[in-house]
């Protein structure tokens, strides 16, 4: 097939798939309700997880931040990719920085090129607080 | 030696049907309630992968296809362009095709290559055409070397495969069953997609 015809076809179709699914057909995301629901998206990737007791679901229930006993040193991020979840476990080497906004709402800002950056909106100022205070443990175990 | 015809692209010749069949799997799901999930981002990933492997094909195909073409000097036979050799080399090179992809989920240098295939969450159409751009570096066209010495040409064995890639991009829905004749007649590749079926998105 000449390249003439192959280019406009192949990029037509590219767009036109990809509209089609945005419009018509994305399926909606799995949010994340609960807790324990968290943990358990965590756990399938991650079966030898141990839990500490907070978990931290954003207002949207896209994401959701997990305390982690063991591995040492670690917490574990879930977060919605359409539908489907995707789970790691952050050590305080990943994290490029943290950044505070207004209002409710944390900036984690990662050193990994897949996921650079991403967004935690939380539902009240203590919430955001919380999830703040679980980042400085990680930092304070790490220095230990 | 016979004289090597020209053969057709059959993988390109086959993307406006790739892109046809994509938009019906996308219909039946939205508007029939046929078993299926999309994501706008996994779609559009997968088929830039597919384009760049297609792009990758066009620049580095030489390297798999000057291989096989050296070892073609010491073939023991010459089974020519007949019609029915060429279904006998869709057989073999499926068989082939097989090894492969059980290589590429055991064999960590390979599975470097392959794993792109699987990192989509989602098994629709367009998963079909996640494909990596480095699969003539692995040296997995060691494994037609075989084919070429037995007297399969290189160029035929390349068109043969372009069958094979048409087929399996059928495979990869949830939307309908496999064809049941494949279960019977290409077992190594209905066994190596089911299996792919399963794995696929969590590996």
């Amino acid at each position: 097939m000449p390249l003439e015809i192959l280019g406009p076809l192949v990029l037509v179709g590219i767009i036109s798939a990809v509209v089609l699914v945005r419009f018509v057909a994305n399926t909606p995301p799995r949010l994340i309700n609960t807790a324990s629901q968290a943990q358990a998206i965590l756990l399938n990737e991650f079966p030898s997880v141990v839990f500490g007791s907070k978990v931290m679901i954003t207002k949207n229930g896209c994401e959701a931040l997990i305390e982690i006993k063991e591995p040492a040193n670690h917490l574990g991020l879930v977060h919605v990719m359409g539908s489907k979840h995707v789970a790691r476990l952050m050590s305080v080497g990943e994290i490029r920085s943290i950044t505070n906004n207004d209002p409710n709402d944390l900036v984690l800002n990662l050193k990994d090129l897949t996921l650079p950056k991403i967004s935690l909106q939380f539902e009240t100022d203590e919430q955001k607080d919380a999830a703040l205070k679980l980042f400085e443990n990680l930092k304070l175990s790490e220095a230990a | 030696m016979n004289e090597l015809p020209s053969f057709p692209a059959v993988t390109q010749l086959a993307i406006p049907i790739f892109i046809a069949a994509i938009f019906i799997e996308i219909i039946f799901v939205r508007f029939f309630k046929a078993v299926g999930e999309f994501e706008v981002y996994d779609v559009l990933t997968s088929l830039l992968m597919g384009t760049g492997n297609v792009v990758a094909g066009i620049l580095f195909g030489f390297i798999s296809y000057g291989i096989l073409m050296w070892f073609w000097q010491f073939k023991f036979f010459d089974l020519g362009f007949f019609w029915w050799i060429g279904v006998i080399a869709f057989l073999i090179d499926d068989l082939r095709y097989y090894c492969y992809h059980r290589i590429a989920h055991r064999v960590r240098w390979v599975w470097a290559e392959h794993v792109n295939h699987h990192s989509s969450q989602h098994y629709n159409l367009s998963t079909a055409l996640r494909q990596s751009w480095t699969g003539h570096f692995t040296g997995m066209v060691l494994l037609q070397v075989p084919l070429v010495l037995l007297g399969f040409h290189p160029a035929f064995l390349a068109f043969v495969y372009g069958f094979n890639l048409v087929y399996q991009f059928f495979i990869h829905t949830e939307t309908v069953n496999s064809p049941a004749f494949s279960r019977h007649l290409a077992g190594s590749v209905s066994a190596a997609l089911q299996s792919q079926r399963v794995t696929a998105s969590r590996c």
